[in-house]
């Protein structure tokens, strides 16, 4: 049947399947339900629940703040770092998800941006602006000649400079914190984490949107059709809140008095506006994908 | 990773192959498969490991047994509707909450005059796409070899084995609702 389903079956054989298909009711079932699932994940899904988790504790991306709130003067103890990310969940006993990382910077006050897919020219960029960064490696393939038996984790470490066929790093978790490794060897590492870059800002000019692409996420036609859903109750939301706040309808936008033209249901509003809640909702369910994420429906309803 | 990789991984119970293709690439695809198959609230990891314990029963047989007659993803997948189906069917009989249901077997009689090629042909005329149902004929009643289709059609002949798949899904859908319809009757 799988054969079948790749069409890599002898034409005598795919008669044969057919024909089994009307003696079947099994087959038939099976064939119907194969059909109806096939959405293979063509993508390449996004590590963001993976965990940075070298050190005693799991602790190698809190330790990267740290330092980097060290480089900045910023006064922090790191006791309260640990109770900080453990009580928000930015640490968890296996590891800081690797989205996580920059979320204790962000809290001192610092800018935070992250990217999947960047490369060394990112890198390059944010350390010629005196941005800090911190990246997500597979920490075997960082250090071939190490012996990790668990060959699993992502490890957290801080990017010093990257120099020809060498990248400097601030790695919490030997004797040796400020370790050299060969360029290769860290694409190879970095590549693992889908290289995923935390980029600490040092002032708004450095910030550049940098949303996760999404191109190759195709939805099923049942997740189109609740793009439409979700479209919508955006549109309820906001403008439940809009006149909560004293807003109502205007012919044109008037902030001072309140007045705003889409406060109108949605069914009523120009194409132009639903299709800015269209890409929104639609953008909203391919990143829940992307990020390894599924949407199943009830089958109750 | 190929196929074989994946496959000897699986079978040395490599832990990266296991997490990233059966836990990672797969388990979408088997919730869906389980939420075809329950009308109520299952446990979708438990029914996952389930399924892990029974692929990796008997030292990996089912595994050592996958002949690469089709990709890896494809035959896991078949493998978990058989299961799931199987478990469903063993869960409404041990609760008794339904009699099973079992559909008369059919006659395997066919109609007078009527052969699977001419039940295929029939089908071939209700593919709405015309290339899906030229490429089946070519393939599958002329047995053309798929080197000169896809010369003729100028795409790589393993771009013709990717329209071939659709083809067979658009014509196995057609069959499904053929035969439905017939039932009906």
């Amino acid at each position: 049947m799988a054969a079948y389903l790749d069409g890599k079956t002898s034409p005598a054989e795919t008669l044969l399947v057919l024909e089994a298909l009307k003696q079947d009711s099994s087959l038939r079932e099976a064939l119907g339900i194969a059909l109806a699932v096939d959405d293979k994940v063509t993508f390449d899904i996004l590590p963001m629940m993976e965990h940075a988790a070298q050190n005693q504790g799991n602790i190698c991306s809190v330790l990267c703040e740290a330092f980097i709130l060290h480089r900045r003067d910023v006064l922090f103890s790191e006791k309260d770092l640990l109770e900080m990310a453990n009580a928000r969940n930015w640490l968890k006993p296996q590891g800081a998800p690797i989205h996580s990382i920059g979320q204790l910077l962000a809290h001192y006050g610092l800018m935070v941006t992250r990217r999947y897919n960047a490369c060394t020219d990112d890198i390059l960029g944010a350390l010629q602006t005196n941005n800090d960064v911190i990246v997500a490696v597979d920490s075997d393939k960082l250090y071939p000649d190490r012996d990790d038996p668990d060959d699993a984790v992502n490890h957290a470490v801080v990017v010093l400079g990257v120099e020809g066929e060498w990248v400097s790093l601030f790695d919490p978790s030997g004797k040796e914190t400020n370790v050299r490794v060969r360029t290769k060897d860290f694409t190879r590492a970095w590549n693992e984490s889908k290289n995923y870059m935390v980029r600490v800002l040092q002032s708004v000019e450095d910030y550049e949107p940098q949303p996760i692409n999404l191109d190759d996420v195709e939805l099923t036609d049942d997740l189109v059709e609740l793009r439409e859903a979700i479209a919508e109750n955006a549109h309820e939301v906001w403008a439940a809140a809009r006149k909560k706040e004293g807003w109502t309808y205007g012919k044109v936008r008037d902030d001072e008095h309140k007045k705003h033209p889409d406060l109108i249901p949605y069914s009523a509003l120009p194409e132009s506006e639903k299709e800015y809640d269209r890409i929104m909702a639609l953008n909203t369910i391919k990143l829940v994908r992307k990020l390894g994420f599924d949407i199943v429906k009830n089958k109750k309803k | 990773m190929t196929d074989r990789d994946i496959i000897h991984g699986l079978i040395e119970k490599d832990n990266r192959v296991t997490r990233e293709f059966f836990f990672g690439t797969c388990r979408p695809l088997f919730c869906r498969i389980i939420g075809q198959l329950f009308s109520y609230d299952v446990d979708y990891d438990e029914f996952v490991n389930e399924l892990y314990v029974y692929l990796m029963d008997d030292d990996a047989r089912k595994l050592r047994e996958f002949e690469y007659r089709s990709s890896v993803y494809t035959w896991l997948k078949v493998l978990a509707i058989r299961y799931f189906m199987k478990k469903r069917d063993r869960l409404i009989d041990d609760s008794s909450r339904k009699p099973l249901y079992e559909e008369p077997v059919q006659s395997d009689e066919k109609e007078d005059g009527l052969t699977v090629e001419s039940d295929l042909e029939k089908m071939l005329s209700l593919m709405p796409n015309p290339r899906y149902a030229y490429v089946i004929r070519k393939l599958m009643l002329e047995d053309c070899e798929p080197d000169l289709l896809a010369d003729e059609m100028g795409v790589t002949t393993a771009n013709l084995y990717n329209i071939k798949r659709r083809a067979i899904a658009q014509l196995t859908l057609i069959a499904l609702n053929d035969i439905e319809e017939y039932g009906k009757k």
